[in-house]
């Protein structure tokens, strides 16, 4: 997982496959990040793989931010991975960009 | 009594009252001269429902100040009559047009639920705001029972993951309409509702619009090591779409019991669709026997399965398989041939490439132009061979050719293009040609595209050029 920071934001690179275990490790890593900064933009464009656990690790993440008032976005996901966020609904939970610099603003 | 405004970080905004909205807009006009730290005016008229023509002149003194400090204008939830007349007069690029939902009272902003197109947007708002007067406002709608209304609501509360009212959610499993009773099995999902999962499978079979796609997909959040087994019963269901419902599902659960289910069901499948269906979540897997199944596929009967067997290979794109689709860009059958060349897509190894381009001469029509789209996303293709097939008799290759060399070879598809936007006789290379210049504008680009306005035929390219550079 690479990050980089981009006015103020930080872009967290996710990479390969997001199941538990990986979800777990992410959601770790973001939290901390979110401690310090108030907004993170996760990009999926190295993402090949996801499954409902990683899914649900992804929305543990969200409910987080929430409570603590800082914003994660998403953005540069396949269409495949596009289509497990509007079958479950969560497309409308997220903010979903199609790239990373309208995530950025 | 003066315009409402508040000036904060350089930002002026003002709230238009409709009863005296000329006299507002010409006191905004001058608070701008008054306050040079302005940097931006934002011009709320949540409150019109019309403007006079006195109105616009008033907010065109202002954009010529504007103008002259460099000040953009924003006019904040402007409704569609206002905006009509904006547009009737040509005003309306003079001005950014938003919406600003915390203009506006709690009540009229979950009336706007009605409104097909806000309604997403404002629950998106209300669920970034959400707080114990929004969760008030919403859990009053629900009791109210407004199924349009209820359905925003518990989306809202869900996006706000509100976990303190999931018996609300419960209770509206039971709803009459449909929609609301989706809404309730997506919130449930999205909260985490484990409790709720066994009940959800009784709505798996239902008739009803998105129930059964609402109940996959939160059964599939819910899920734990036994669901897969749970689902696939709904495999062999009588009615395909509850089949589809099921195979969503257990993709998304993605584990090696969902794997073998669904590695079962396309063996045994009849109908076209729900294989598609199949194929397609397959390629989501990451066990190896997927690659297989989708390679077997390639010789299937049905075109669009074999379609999307070879778009499941190309997403996998691990190699494993690269010879044996090589080999088969060849067959006898040519479409066998098209979806190998197709599913090859992105490879970088040049001994793929070259053996790829060494098949062109003896492959048929619908392969040669897999091939040449494809060679338009692999690294390392070489512009000559690319170049060759602009010269070809079929328009359908030129244009493809062009295509992929504009992926690969960007200055070699402007030369290219610049040659045929206007000697090719077919519109449709022509087309492309005129897209390339205009994605690349080389130096003198639209005079030498206005030029083209005189001779060329094709409306489809004149509302091109002049869509882009005016007539």
């Amino acid at each position: 997982m690479n990050i980089k920071s981009v006015n103020g934001k930080n872009v967290v690179y996710l990479e390969g496959e997001i199941n538990a275990e990986t979800g777990a490790a992410v959601k770790t890593d973001i939290n901390a990040l979110l401690d310090k900064g108030s907004a993170v933009v996760l990009s999926f464009k190295s993402v090949v793989y996801m499954n409902s656990s990683g899914l649900r690790e992804i929305i543990d993440l969200f409910k987080t931010a929430n409570k603590n008032k800082k914003e994660i976005s998403l953005c540069d996901m396949n269409a495949d991975i596009r289509e497990m966020f509007s079958f479950t609904g969560l497309d409308k939970v997220f903010k979903i960009f199609d790239t990373e610099a309208q995530a950025l603003g | 009594m003066g315009v409402k405004y508040e000036i904060k970080n350089g930002v002026l905004t003002a709230h238009i009252n409709p009863e005296h909205d000329l006299e507002d807009i010409q006191e905004v006009a001058k608070i701008v001269e008054n306050h040079g730290e302005v940097i931006l005016i934002r011009v709320d008229m949540h409150r019109c429902s019309y403007i006079q023509s006195r109105f616009l002149a008033g907010l065109v003194s202002v954009k010529k100040l504007a103008m002259v400090r460099k000040i953009t204008i924003e006019l904040l939830n402007v409704n569609d009559h206002i905006t009509q007349v904006l547009q009737s007069t040509n005003l309306q690029k003079l001005f950014v047009l938003k919406d600003d939902y915390s203009s506006y009272p709690l009540e009229a902003l979950c009336e706007k639920f009605y409104d097909t197109e806000k309604a997403a947007i404002v629950s998106e708002y209300l669920s970034a705001n959400y707080d114990d007067d929004i969760k008030n406002k919403l859990i009053e709608i629900i009791h109210a029972g407004n199924p349009l209304l209820v359905e925003y609501a518990l989306l809202t509360m869900g996006r706000a993951q509100d976990y303190d009212n999931i018996e609300i959610y419960r209770k509206e499993l039971e709803a009459n309409e449909a929609s609301v009773k989706a809404a309730a099995i997506l919130v449930l999902g999205w909260v985490g509702d484990t409790q709720s999962k066994e009940r959800l499978y009784s709505y798996l079979t239902s008739k009803e619009i998105n129930v059964p796609e609402a109940a996959a997909a939160s059964i599939a959040l819910l899920s734990d090591d036994t669901d897969s087994e749970k689902l696939a019963k709904y495999l062999r269901d009588e009615d395909a779409r509850i089949r589809v419902v099921a195979i969503y599902a257990l993709s998304l659960i993605n584990d090696t019991k969902a794997f073998e289910y669904l590695a079962e069901a396309i063996k045994e499948e009849k109908e076209e669709q729900v294989r598609i269906q199949l194929a397609k979540k397959i390629a989501l897997f990451k066990d190896e026997r997927a690659g297989r199944i989708l390679l077997e596929l390639l010789d299937d009967g049905s075109i669009p399965l074999r379609e999307a067997a070879a778009s499941g290979l190309a997403r996998k794109n691990n190699g494993e398989f690269t010879d044996i689709l090589v080999d088969k860009v060849a067959d006898n059958d040519n479409w066998v041939g098209f979806f190998a060349a197709k599913s090859l897509a992105g490879i970088e190894d040049e001994r793929v490439i070259k053996k790829l381009e060494g098949f062109y001469d003896s492959v048929e029509q619908n392969v040669k132009l897999a091939i040449i789209e494809v060679l338009g996303k692999c690294k390392g293709v070489d512009a000559a061979f690319l170049l060759s097939k602009i010269e070809d008799e079929n328009e359908d290759i030129r244009k493809e050719a062009l295509n992929s060399l504009s992926l690969m070879h960007a200055p070699v598809a402007l030369t290219a293009a610049m040659k045929l936007y206007n000697t090719d006789n077919s519109w449709l290379v022509r087309y492309k040609a005129v897209n390339i210049i205009l994605e690349q504008k080389p130096l003198g680009y639209d005079t030498l595209l206005r030029a083209r306005l005189k001779d060329e035929t094709n409306k489809y390219i004149l509302e091109h050029i002049i869509g882009e550079i005016g007539e």
